[in-house]
């Protein structure tokens, strides 16, 4: 966005507030939800969240080729506001699951603490990591391959992915820390 | 190594490592699907339309 609007490209640069905004509103979103929804509850926030990603990635799935390519985008840049939102932490480990910078970070600090100390735990967080990363590449890999086979339907994949999460979640939410409202900085 | 990659009572459900690998699969999944990955250009496009 900032490039674009460096090189006086103000529709270029405008563009890019869409999915930007769309971010934003995900966050919202996930908020009043979470607001609106305790975990009390028998259906956590978290369900819900879920059930609106995978409903959102099948509608997107459904839109034809006609439809601009930033209806899509705005949809999954909303989706992933969703996740990133709801889903914070890992084993009690800050974690991010639609970017994986961050990961790698966290990744390379428990590393070193683990070659430079010893130390049993910060290797395996430093592990911890390391696999989110490869599921996240994974999914890259596997969406590429897909999308070349399938195009816009391959995101039906994606729907299918996420409804695994939904079983494991409803499988058991009787630990007393589920039951706690995150509260994250 | 293994009894931390197994389901620990004490972790909310929401928090395993199995949850956590399916959510970052979908993320990687989502990240190309909007991506034109031809010649370098990162320029959003559903698939399909690659530029």
């Amino acid at each position: 966005m900032c490039i674009a609007a460096a090189r006086k490209d103000w529709a270029g640069a405008g563009y890019y507030l869409i999915p930007i905004s769309a971010f934003f509103m995900g966050v919202l979103m996930t908020e009043s939800i979470k607001k609106h929804f305790p975990n009390r509850q028998q259906i956590q926030w978290m369900h819900i969240i879920v059930v609106i990603e995978i409903l959102l990635l099948f509608l997107v799935g459904f839109l034809p080729r006609t439809v601009p390519d930033a209806v899509v985008n705005v949809t999954v840049a909303f989706v992933c506001s969703l996740q990133v939102n709801s889903f914070r932490k890992t084993h009690g480990m800050p974690y991010a699951t639609t970017m994986c910078t961050g990961n790698l970070r966290s990744a390379a600090e428990h590393f070193f603490s683990f070659a430079a100390s010893k130390d049993k735990k910060a290797g395996q967080q430093s592990a911890h990591y390391f696999l989110i990363i490869l599921a996240f590449l994974f999914g890259a890999v596997a969406g590429t391959f897909l999308c070349g086979l399938l195009n816009e339907k391959a995101i039906w994949i994606c729907g299918l992915l996420l409804l695994p999460v939904l079983f494991i979640m409803n499988r058991k939410q009787a630990s007393p820390k589920t039951q706690q409202t995150e509260k994250l900085p | 190594m293994f009894k931390w990659l197994s389901r620990n009572q004490e972790i909310p459900i929401h928090e395993t490592l199995s949850v956590g690998l399916l959510l970052a699969m979908t993320g990687g999944f989502l990240d190309v699907y909007t991506t034109c990955c031809a010649a370098g250009c990162s320029q959003t496009l559903k698939p399909g339309t690659w530029c």
